[in-house]
């Protein structure tokens, strides 16, 4: 695979991204961990009382927080991959490498993001007397699982946008939808009946409770709901790579 | 083995210029997604190369000289597979390098050795071919005192000459070079040439757009010009670049910078 070949390519971009962004900033790599906390803590100051039977249990900070962690990395991986290729427009109109470098590079540093807020994840897990479970070992299953779907709809959206600049227009929007769609502030089992529907359509249910399940054990996923997920989001994957290889020949035409 | 480097038969490039830019999201992408080719107009397209053909043998380096627009970047950008022909075929045997520009994917706020590394991997080197030739890299760039420091704090000079080093001990078969070369001072441009002709002399291929005759001459050992997207003629640079100089001060849209 030539994509190999350039996984040296894939470090040092993720590298560059990673060592300049928090550059010239006062609070550097704070700003991974005061995203989340923030947001958790207007959520609870907001819902707390409302959702605590929502929490089943969970104290609704922890519980809100483990969703967050994840909904942020995958929202982020999302945003970067859709605006991988014209972010680095001067390098496809003057280099050759496989294009698909851009988006896979573009996820990982949220991944660097992700892993600074869950020691905080830890820091609360501590506070709250939550004790060490086996199947805390399976969160990173979930943590892949949401990089295959973020990575699914990158490729999809990074190749679209390079033609469609409606896309940049449509991403931000599209998550924002997403995140109300989804059981980062609420517990899925608070959904109405009616709404069951929106659990089949929105893979994040599977991997939001998933991850939940793992690190706080708040109720499992049911199986259909990971199954379903798991299935979307290999498909988006798969189709995902495939469009973008049609498309990425003409990439330095459009950019 | 065979002795031919590059190959090219009638490779023809176009490029949509009416893209017309009200065109629904979807309707836009239902018929855009799989026969770019077909939807369109033929009167939409503005070609930049028609039926080029040609063949280089190893060794060889060859200068395009033409006006601008006539096709020299596009073709370039075609032999470093930056973009597709439209049609026709190509062959080139070996690794290719290219120096569109200078310092591809230069991070402002990363100091010289760290763009060595950066730049060099985009190039498509690996880490231990880079660590192997860092020496001769950045000696030849000439800013080892400044090596630490971001790159932001160059001049262009400097930023240039540190580009060019890299791009230079890019072990390829084939390097590709654009009009990048007139930033340096005139003691890094006689480096530069020295560079180019010893690379030539090991039996790499180095294709070449200048704007500077001289330069033609003193490097190539062939010359291409382009005019309107067609090759006009192909001989030894210095009777290329004195028909075309005489073409081109003849023809009075076309000034020529020598």
């Amino acid at each position: 695979m030539e994509i190999w070949d350039y996984r040296e390519l894939v470090e040092n971009l993720a590298w560059r991204d990673l060592t300049t962004r928090y550059r010239q900033t006062a609070l550097g790599i704070g700003w991974a961990v005061i995203q989340p906390l923030l947001t958790m803590l207007v959520a609870a100051a907001c819902f707390g009382r409302v959702m605590h039977a929502s929490a089943n249990g969970t104290a609704y900070p922890i519980f809100v927080f483990s969703g967050l962690l994840l909904w942020q990395y995958f929202s982020a991986a999302v945003t970067r991959a859709s605006n991988s290729i014209l972010v680095v427009g001067g390098l496809i109109k003057k280099v050759y490498f496989p294009r698909s470098i851009a988006p896979i590079a573009s996820v990982i540093p949220p991944l660097a993001d992700f892993a600074i807020a869950f020691v905080l994840m830890i820091a609360l897990m501590i506070m709250y007397h939550i004790p060490f479970q086996t199947r805390m070992l399976l969160a990173p299953l979930f943590v892949v699982h949401a990089w295959m779907l973020a990575m699914g709809v990158g490729f999809w959206a990074a190749a679209l946008h390079v033609k469609y600049r409606d896309i940049c227009h449509i991403i931000p929007f599209f998550l924002q939808l997403a995140m109300f769609a989804s059981p980062i502030f609420y517990a899925t089992r608070t959904i109405p009946q009616e709404l069951q529907w929106l659990y089949f359509i929105n893979p994040l249910f599977g991997i939001i409770d998933g991850f939940r399940w793992s690190i706080v054990g708040t109720a499992a996923p049911s199986t259909p709901s990971v199954a379903v997920s798991l299935v979307v989001s290999l498909l988006l994957l798969i189709s995902g790579a495939i469009y973008f290889r049609l498309r990425e020949q003409d990439f330095a035409d459009y950019v | 083995m065979s002795n031919i480097s590059v190959k090219l038969s009638n490779i023809s490039k176009a490029y949509h210029v009416r893209r017309k830019p009200h065109r629904a999201f979807l309707s836009g992408r239902l018929l855009g997604l799989f026969n770019s080719a077909d939807s369109r107009h033929e009167d939409d397209r503005m070609w930049a190369l028609r039926n080029l053909s040609f063949e280089l043998e190893h060794g060889e380096s060859v200068g395009f000289i033409g006006p601008n627009g006539a096709g020299k970047s596009t073709l370039l950008k075609i032999l470093a597979r930056i973009t597709t022909p439209t049609s026709g075929s190509g062959f080139i045997s070996g690794r290719v390098g290219s120096l569109l520009e200078v310092g591809s994917g230069f991070h402002p706020d990363l100091t010289g050795r760290e763009n060595i590394f950066l730049n060099g991997s985009i190039l498509g080197m690996t880490r231990r071919e880079i660590n192997a030739k860092l020496e001769q890299i950045i000696d030849f760039s000439g800013v080892e005192h400044q090596l630490e420091m971001p790159v932001k704090f160059y001049s262009t000079g400097q930023y240039t000459r540190l580009g060019f080093a890299v791009a230079a001990h890019l072990e390829s078969e084939i390097l590709i070079v654009d009009e990048v070369l007139s930033v340096g001072d005139a003691q890094f441009q006689t480096k530069c040439k020295d560079k180019m002709r010893s690379l030539t002399n090991e039996g790499r291929t180095i294709l070449f757009v200048s704007h500077s005759s001289d330069m033609v001459i003193e490097i190539c050992t062939k010359a291409i010009w382009l005019n309107n997207g067609q090759i006009v003629d192909i001989s030894d640079p210095k009777s290329i670049v004195s028909k075309y100089e005489r073409w081109a001060n003849a023809e009075p849209s076309v000034a020529v910078s020598v």
